[in-house]
């Protein structure tokens, strides 16, 4: 059943057309997530649905009404916001019962709900602190509680990790994930960072420049790319797309795309030689080399395991999974079909 | 690189400033007169200067025009800090205070006898056995002036006056705004008040020097003037000089009761006047009498150098001799001093001149003691308050007299050091003695401290250094001055006599009153400013566009000079000029009011000027603070649920608070001790000295009744409480703080 | 709607602001010395300029001018000088007497202004400063600086360290990272400091009147009032003066309004 269904949303700012006749339905209780380069109209897309911003055109429906001249507060969702918009000058506590002060409900059914979010995120012991007291991890989670607390059926996330460090990024990821399916309400999360999109949607939604390019599994987006922007932007790391001469291909209104890791330097099964190339760089990721090469004047990225003995300006041989090549059109740039 | 040019600039102009700034006498020496001509006078003085200066090369002399009471003012204050022009000239009543602080020598003695007998006495009073001013007219004299083209035949007498004003009070276009009035002349002032109490009965001062105003002549007087203005309807409910004057230049009065220094301003406005004597009292045949006196030059005493000072008689002699008053006398009229003058045809013929004479002979001449001006201060007092309609006439002159008694003593009274002074004074050398322990000790520290960190101390000390001299010694300076019997009998020899002056602030009920009005002037004013100031900011920031623009047009009061916003205040709020009441009369059908007449309007013209100075500050402030909340907290809260009125509640004000709290304590200590708007838009006080706070209240002490040692005693007072304010607002604040909302 | 009632009131209060310049500029429009004006008729039969061709020919107007512009141009240089070395000194130095220093100043303005009056003048008359403008150099720089320092520390408080930190490293020395460094990026606050200074210079009209008594030195507002008498003022001459010495504030508080706004609130909101 779709919670959300957005129907030819157009938005322009100043001379900008930020949203380009936008279709999207949204699942209930799916963990949707928006993602794409900076400017691309995500953050737009969900300030819309918030009600912060107004459509220029089209309609947005929520729980099967029209609701594109109601304000946010009586839209019954949940925002975190990417600067967490904590209120400086109350405390923890406040800050997670404001919302259920405004409702007006009881102040022991308020303690009870803020007492419950607390203890869920963990964020009991400094209840009573401002935030200026709190670390960038503890005031996350204080934006989340104040999300939480009202037991919203959507809550809409807006760049909520950018400005965390890598290891409590990936803490939190977990966290939102947990919640999300604890709490079984209906997630639209924006972000501009691939790998996060990947591993917490259930969908995604690839945006680019005001359109929609690709909304689809992670796995489908993954293996089937709309395009090579899609494929580009996906995958990490990045995918390589190749034009020229590549495995006997020849390549005339064709680019070829092949993902790093399905290539190879040494022999393994299920995988074909194709040339030999020279190594340019050789990058450490710790389980895996990224070797960096060029076969025929063209650079080619390969991820495997460390091979020994390799070195800089080695002439080695290419092997390449031949059923993960991925065929697009040179002009248009759109995958084309096997 | 543009510092160094800043450097530079500063350097050029530094070096610039000296070389015209510093009044050095080299070549020619610089006599300066100071004096209070009105502007046609004025003119032919400059003549006179341009013909001495021709005949004497190596004299220059410079005169500068001040007015009356600023003229008086500033002497003082230049004379007591040794300095000061060589001639004052001015009023005759100036001669008592200024000889009693010991500002002006006595000239007797450097004038040969010859050249004091060709004077009218009147034109050389003696005060106290010694003559201290050389007058070179003699009147200064009130008198009945008409205008010719609408008054055939001058009254009589009194009930003469009232019949041929009523006649002439004219309502020509029937607007119920009076065209033409009967008389007009500025009855506020004392000045020209106290000449009707002699036709009455007693005059105001006994032996020239006591107050005597407890008396039915006094009575009858205020009712007098009161009756012209309620009874009879002949004089404008509001008049001061100002008006008067140019309701009469513009032909618009039959009657102007004003002295002979108008005659040249008439003259220029082509106005042909009349002259006679203030009427007569048919009932009590007495005439009204008004005040003669004389206006002269006065000798500095801090003109020690015997060249100088044979100079400055020169120049006096000049100024004073037949020639120059025979300019005076053709250019602008004046009666000369000059005996032999008299009898010329110059004056014989001149009717306007021999009308005055006619009036002198009823005149009183004007006292020089410096008690006078506690009368007239007491006077201005209680019959602004009858007038206001505030006291009756009985109780009013009974009250003036003993106010007079007792300023007059507060003046003259000077108080012996006794035992609270050698108290006093030991607990202050106790102090002084502790407190260079306390320095001392900490001096090796100092030291260390200034090699340890040079640069620092050398930024920092100019500065401290400066502030120390200007700001902090006067300070202190001020706190030696409250324990002192300063005052105008003991200006040059003045001594610590303890914390009498304090006793006397507290036990003021004055003082209680005029705290109370300060503090509910400060209170309104403030919380007004910020009420505005933040619904300003809140329209400008969130509701409208062309925010540049309005920010620009709101900020304007802020940028004018205070006292040039004042006084046009003061005009704005003119009952029979001011466009608020002509706003008031064509737009809403309302009654003029009679803004500056009464002390509650006064009051609330003074507010709604400062309301018109203050606002834009917390505007500005304000919106500074709008501008750094963040966008996304507004939007937090939407979504959480609140409504337009919630979110200012919830965010916008706690959050503008760190900001306008203190912006409203700085607005709080900035009202509380602005004399500015009071002053001057409630001319010193009117009416009846109601329109004071705290620091209006100080400055009329000081300067105006030479109670110094007691204004100096208040001023501490005021800082202290200011500071304890302070002090309570700030923990008021941070206990605030710490317990969240 | 709101927007509307917001409006209103805003052109409400605008009129309310510039009503009495207007007025002024009437009355200095008129040819007759008068003060009045029912209403603002700017195309009577009394208009003209002449009141501001005679304030400039006929009066010493322009020496007026002249020096009131040297007198806060030099007091201010010299304020804002003074002010941003000692804000300096005391952001970024710590030391024992540095809370009593700075609650000194804050105190410095609650002085009632009567309380210095005389001591000043006794002062400066002791120096020899009477009538000179070194005097009021000195008086005007000075009173402005409590406020002035306070200003510029709050600002220099929330100027990160590390700025100089780094150019200590590349080799300034102290001074030098102020001057070069510190200083530059000052700007905003320098203006401020600078703008209140000079405008109080500018209109301060009590400390002239005592300090300046040869007529060749008056400042404008010692000017103005002459025109003032309680016996006959010329109040066309008084009019056009007012405001052309109105102008120079209110253009400079236009050009440095976005200042203002920024400057007085550093350092108080921190979000």
């Amino acid at each position: 059943m779709n919670y959300i269904e957005l129907k030819n949303i157009s938005k322009k700012f100043s001379n900008n057309q930020v949203l380009k006749n936008i279709n999207l339905n949204v699942k209930s209780s799916e963990f949707l997530v928006l993602v794409g380069p900076s400017g691309c109209g995500k953050s737009t897309l969900l300030r819309t649905i918030a009600g912060l911003e107004t459509p220029d055109s089209g309609d947005v429906i929520i729980a099967g009404v029209r609701v594109n001249s109601v304000q946010p507060q009586d839209r019954n969702l949940a925002m975190v916001f990417q600067s967490y918009a904590l209120y400086p000058h109350l405390s923890v506590y406040d800050n997670l019962a404001f919302s259920l002060k405004l409702k007006k409900v009881s102040d022991t059914e308020i303690k009870k709900q803020v007492l419950e979010t607390a203890h869920f995120l963990q964020i009991e012991s400094f209840l009573d602190r401002k935030p200026k007291a709190l670390s960038g991890g503890q005031r996350q989670r204080v934006a989340l509680g104040r999300a939480l607390v009202k037991r919203p059926p959507l809550i809409l996330f807006d760049e909520p990790l950018s400005n965390l460090d890598a290891h409590l990024r990936q803490q939190m990821r977990l966290e939102i994930k947990r919640i999300h399916q604890q709490m079984n309400c209906t997630v639209i999360y924006v972000t501009h960072d691939q790998v996060e999109a990947t591993t917490m949607g259930d969908r995604i939604v690839v945006m680019k420049q005001g359109e929609i390019i690709q909304v689809d599994q992670p796995t489908k987006i993954y293996e089937s790319p709309q395009n090579t922007f899609v494929a580009g932007f996906i995958g990490s790391p990045e995918i390589n797309i190749l034009s020229g001469e590549f495995n006997n291909l020849k390549m005339n209104n064709i680019e070829i795309g092949i993902r790093p890791e399905y290539l190879r330097i040494q022999e393994k099964a299920g995988y074909q030689n194709t040339g030999t190339a020279v190594i340019n760089y050789i990058e450490n990721l710790g389980s895996h080399n990224l070797y960096h090469l060029t076969q025929n004047d063209v650079k080619i990225r390969v991820l495997q395991s460390p091979v020994e003995g390799a070195s800089v300006g080695q002439k080695i041989p290419l092997y390449v999974k031949a059923e993960k090549i991925i065929r697009f059109d040179a002009q248009t740039k759109m995958r084309l079909q096997d | 690189m543009i510092f160094q040019m800043k450097k530079i600039i500063y350097l050029l102009i530094f070096s610039f400033s000296f070389s015209f700034a510093k009044e050095s006498p080299t070549k020619p020496v610089q006599i300066q007169i100071w004096h209070q001509m009105i502007y046609s006078h004025r003119e032919v003085l400059a003549r006179a200067i341009t013909t001495f200066e021709n005949s004497n090369p190596g004299v220059k002399i410079r005169a500068t025009y001040r007015e009356t009471e600023e003229l008086r003012s500033a002497f003082q204050s230049a004379a007591m800090g040794g300095s000061g022009p060589h001639l004052i000239y001015g009023p005759s009543d100036q001669v008592g205070p200024f000889a009693a602080m010991g500002l002006i020598s006595p000239l007797e003695n450097e004038l040969p006898t010859e050249f004091w007998n060709q004077f009218d006495s009147l034109a050389v009073p003696v005060y106290q056995d010694h003559r201290y001013i050389v007058g070179d007219t003699v009147g200064n004299h009130l008198m009945l002036i008409y205008n010719r083209k609408i008054v055939k035949n001058p009254p009589a007498t009194i009930a003469e006056l009232i019949a041929q004003a009523k006649q002439y009070t004219i309502d020509s276009d029937k607007d119920s705004k009076i065209n033409q009035w009967g008389l007009v002349f500025n009855f506020t002032e004392p000045f020209f008040f106290v000449p009707w109490i002699n036709a009455f009965g007693e005059g105001f001062l006994k032996n020239q020097i006591e107050p005597n105003l407890n008396t039915t002549a006094t009575q009858a007087a205020f009712t007098f003037i009161q009756d012209l203005k309620i009874k009879h309807k002949v004089i404008p409910p509001e008049c001061d000089y100002e008006m008067a004057n140019s309701l009469f230049k513009e032909g618009r009065a039959a009657f102007i009761i004003n002295g002979d220094w108008s005659w040249g301003d008439y003259k220029e406005a082509k106005i042909d006047f009349g002259i006679a004597p203030l009427p007569q009292n048919e009932v009590t045949k007495l005439w009204p009498a008004p005040l003669v006196g004389t206006k002269g030059y006065s000798l500095n005493a801090n003109i020690t150098d015997s060249e100088e000072k044979k100079i400055t008689l020169k120049v006096l002699q000049f100024l004073t001799s037949e020639q120059v008053q025979t300019l005076f006398l053709a250019e602008v009229g004046t009666l000369p001093s000059n005996l032999n003058l008299r009898s010329q045809a110059g004056v014989k013929n001149n009717a306007q001149l021999t009308a005055s004479a006619q009036v002198m002979l009823y005149g009183q001449a004007m006292p020089m003691v410096p008690e006078v001006r506690a009368v007239w201060d007491s006077l201005r007092k209680h019959y602004q308050a009858v007038l206001g309609g505030q006291e009756l006439p009985v109780t009013a002159s009974e009250a003036a007299q003993l106010d007079a008694i007792k300023q007059i003593s507060n003046m003259n009274n000077v108080t012996q050091p006794g035992l609270q002074a050698k108290l006093i004074s030991g607990l202050l050398i106790v102090i002084l003695i502790l407190l260079s322990f306390f320095l001392l000790r900490r001096f090796p520290e100092f030291i260390r401290a200034l090699r340890a960190q040079p640069l620092y101390w050398a930024m920092l000390l100019p500065s401290l250094l400066i502030i120390f001299l200007i700001v902090v010694y006067p300070f202190f300076y001020n706190i030696l001055i409250s324990i002192s019997n300063f005052g105008l009998r003991t200006f040059k020899d003045w001594q610590i006599i303890g914390l009498q002056n304090y006793v006397e602030v507290f036990s003021d009920f004055q003082f209680y009153s005029v705290l109370l009005k300060t503090i509910i002037w400060t209170v309104t004013n403030v919380a007004t400013h910020v009420a505005i100031g933040l619904a300003l900011a809140i329209f400008i920031d969130q509701l409208l566009p062309f925010k540049g623009l309005w920010r620009v047009l709101l900020i304007i009061p802020w940028a004018i000079p205070q006292y040039i916003t004042a006084l046009t205040w003061r005009g704005l709020f003119n009952q029979e000029y001011g466009p608020i009441n002509h706003f008031l009369q064509t737009w809403f059908q309302l009654p003029a009011v009679q803004w500056l007449s009464q002390p509650f309007t006064t009051f609330f013209a003074c507010f709604i000027t400062n309301v018109w100075l203050g606002f834009p500050f917390m505007m500005v402030v304000a919106l500074g603070g709008l501008q750094s909340i963040p966008q996304s907290l507004y939007e937090a809260a939407k979504i959480d649920g609140a409504n337009e009125w919630q979110r200012f509640k919830l965010i916008t004000w706690p959050l503008l608070l760190p900001v306008m709290i203190p912006a409203a304590l700085l607005g709080f200590i900035w009202t509380f001790n602005n004399l500015n708007v009071v002053w001057l838009v409630s001319n010193s006080g009117e009416p009846a000295d109601q329109t004071h706070i705290l620091v209006s209240y100080v400055y009329k002490s000081a300067f105006n009744l030479y109670r110094y040692g007691y204004a100096a005693a208040l001023s501490l007072i005021i800082f202290i409480l200011l500071m304890a304010y302070g002090f309570w607002f700030v923990h008021k604040k941070s206990l605030k703080e710490k317990t969240s909302i | 709607m709101k927007k509307i009632f917001a409006l209103v009131v805003i052109i409400l209060f605008s009129v309310f602001s510039i009503y009495p310049v207007l007025y002024v500029l009437t009355v200095s429009l008129r040819t007759d010395q008068a003060f009045q004006a029912n209403q603002l008729n700017f195309f009577g039969d009394n208009t003209g300029f002449q009141n501001f061709t005679r304030l400039i020919t006929e009066t010493d107007f322009l020496i007026w001018f002249r020096n009131s512009v040297l007198v806060s141009g030099t007091s201010t240089i010299l304020g804002v000088t003074m002010a941003a070395t000692a804000a300096y000194a005391l952001s970024r130095y710590s030391f024992k007497a540095k809370r009593w220093i700075l609650f000194s100043l804050l105190t410095t303005q609650m002085f009632p202004a009567t309380m210095l009056m005389l001591p000043f003048f006794i002062i400066l008359a002791k120096l020899q400063l009477i009538n000179s403008f070194m005097g009021l150099f000195i008086i005007y720089a000075s009173t402005a600086l409590p406020f002035c320092i306070w200003q510029m520390k709050a600002y220099y408080d929330t100027l990160p360290i590390d700025l100089e930190e780094a150019a200590l490293l590349d080799g300034c020395s102290k001074w030098q990272v102020f001057y070069k460094i510190i200083l530059p990026i000052s700007s905003p606050a320098l203006v401020i400091t600078g703008l209140f200074s000079f405008m109080a210079a500018w209109s301060e009209y009590m400390i002239a009147a005592i300090v300046l008594q040869d007529p060749a030195l008056y400042t404008l507002p010692l000017g103005l009032k002459s025109f003032q008498a309680s016996l006959a003022t010329q109040w066309g001459l008084y009019a056009a003066a007012a405001l052309i010495v109105s102008i120079p504030v209110v253009l400079l508080f236009f050009m440095l309004s976005r200042y203002l706004i920024s400057g007085l609130t550093v350092g108080s909101v921190k979000g």
